[in-house]
């Protein structure tokens, strides 16, 4: 198990890290989000060992974390990078050697996961000559085939389509499945919606909400509703129970409730006039959620 | 001349390990020190290689040619004086590599491998312009006494010292006791310079900016980018 405890990091006055705690668990995926600059990066680099917290500690099995943890480790950084001239044979079988695998085993791994992946091109062509969202694929088999302890993915989705994002998702699944201890940041809310079983919401440095997904959309109630086929948006503004609500172009109506039981009067009302093919009163999305915090938090 | 074709060719490297944007991945998988002393042990191997070669070619040579060259350098030269030079040289190459891979941490971008040999030549330039005054016949019997601080001074700066002690030896200017002083006061020197280049090297290689300006005016590229 990984544990922060109470961690901070500061560059001169600049607070990057502030007040820090979380576990990852066996067989757990934990989400940091956060703005640019929140302090997601400066958080994987201390668990990294790159530089040490200030004040807290990083455990791994209840052991300071130190640099002889890090072969452990495999890592994404935001920025993707790999030896363009070298084939991806030559060059995964080097991380694969750096972390102790032999040349044959590594081989065989390497080619489960390019087809898992659906990796377009071969072992033996070059870096130079894939796509960026191949090379990211390339990028994530390193860090994959030594089956690590820990994976900590930095913007993983970014530069990915739909399709290959979904790729990635299941490959990481594949590896929580595993028993793997995943830590990943990104920007995309539905990803972390598919893969997160706890979250981390960072603003400026400091920890503005984190838990379990289920707990976080509890905690926040069944506040949302959307409304399809109901025309007249005036009469619902003088409704009790309705903090805010917009309609676009004529399409669906969203509503924020003050209370869930507030549903109830509004259901009423809207299915009063006859037939209503959407009524859907739910807990707000992540994205929701995140937007609300950064407000707040502002 | 050994140093200046090795320091570029360490350049080289960690300027690709940089301009790959391998560095994050590298130092958790490699720790810095490692990484470090992995480079300097491979051109140390280089040499080797290189040494081999020069002794197997003057062998074929001397065989064929009925040359004693070789043999008589080598009975002539005294064996304490061959140990020294083989240490001298260990240090000097240790330290013009470290300082080179200090500088070459800061570089972004593949132009700028100028600046990180460049500082690496001006010392060791130094040390030939320092090695024309020790070795002038007037240098001992002058009383030019703040030059003569001064060379001293600058002697324990490796790898100056490290250039000139091996002339000075087979001159007989300096005792083996000096010579040897000066080796060890140089690796407690290079010591502690490696540990702090460990730690620049492993901030060099998580970096993605480049603070120096010196860098900077190095490279066009990085010139507009950071306009």
């Amino acid at each position: 198990m990984l544990e922060l405890n109470s961690v901070r990091k500061r560059f001169k006055r600049f607070a990057a890290v502030e007040n820090l705690s979380f576990k990852v668990k066996e067989g757990e995926i934990v989400s940091l989000i956060g703005q640019n600059g929140a302090g997601k990066s400066t958080t994987f680099h201390m668990i990294l060992d790159f530089f040490q917290p200030d004040k807290g500690q990083i455990l791994w099995d209840s052991q300071v974390m130190d640099w002889r943890f890090r072969r452990k480790i495999g890592y994404m950084p935001e920025e993707r990078g790999l030896y363009q001239k070298e084939s991806i044979k030559e060059q995964l079988i080097f991380f694969a050697a750096l972390h102790g695998m032999k040349k044959r085993e590594a081989e065989k791994i390497l080619m489960y996961w390019m087809e898992k992946l659906n990796v377009v091109g071969k072992p033996s062509d070059k870096v130079e000559s894939l796509s960026k969202g191949n090379a990211q694929k390339i990028q994530l088999i390193a860090c994959l085939m030594f089956s690590p302890k820990l994976l900590i993915l930095d913007e993983p989705f970014s530069g990915l389509d739909p399709v290959n994002a979904d790729l990635l998702i299941e490959a990481i699944l594949e590896a929580k499945a595993r028993g793997t201890m995943i830590i990943f940041s990104t920007h995309n809310m539905v990803n972390v919606e598919k893969l997160a079983d706890y979250i981390i919401m960072l603003s400026h440095g400091e920890t503005v909400l984190q838990g379990y997904v289920d707990d976080v959309y509890k905690e926040f109630g069944r506040l949302s509703v959307e409304v399809e086929g109901y025309s007249d948006i005036s009469k619902l503004k003088t409704l009790p129970g309705i903090e805010r609500l917009n309609q676009d172009n004529n399409g669906p109506i969203h509503i924020r409730l003050q209370s869930e039981s507030d549903g109830k009067l509004l259901f009423n009302k809207v299915t009063s006039e006859g037939y209503l093919p959407v009524f859907n009163q739910h807990y707000p999305s992540l994205e929701e959620i995140f937007k609300y915090e950064v407000e707040v938090n502002r | 001349m050994v140093c200046l074709s090795y320091v570029s060719i360490i350049a080289s490297s960690v300027a690709t390990d940089k301009t790959s944007k391998l560095g994050e991945i590298l130092i958790v998988m490699v720790d810095a020190k490692e990484q470090l002393f992995g480079k300097i042990m491979s051109i140390y191997l280089l040499l080797g290689g290189q040494m081999l070669i020069y002794l197997l070619f003057f062998k074929i040579y001397g065989e064929s040619t009925g040359s004693r060259f070789l043999i008589e350098l080598f009975a002539k030269t005294p064996s304490w004086l061959l140990v020294y030079v083989v240490l001298d040289t260990i240090v000097a190459i240790f330290i013009s590599l470290i300082w080179t891979t200090e500088f070459a941490s800061y570089i972004n971008d593949e132009s700028q491998i100028p600046a990180a040999i460049i500082p690496v030549m001006l010392l060791i330039g130094t040390g030939a312009v320092v090695a024309i005054f020790f070795n002038s016949p007037v240098y001992f019997s002058s009383g030019i006494s703040t030059m003569r601080v001064y060379i001293n001074v600058i002697l324990v700066v490796p790898p100056i010292g490290s250039l000139l002690f091996p002339t000075l030896l087979a001159e007989k200017s300096v005792t083996y006791w000096e010579a040897l002083l000066n080796l060890v006061l140089e690796l407690l020197i290079t010591t502690a310079i490696f540990r702090k280049s460990v730690k620049q090297y492993r901030e060099g290689m998580l970096s993605k900016k480049i603070g120096s300006p010196m860098f900077r005016a190095f490279s066009m590229n990085s010139r507009e980018k950071y306009k």
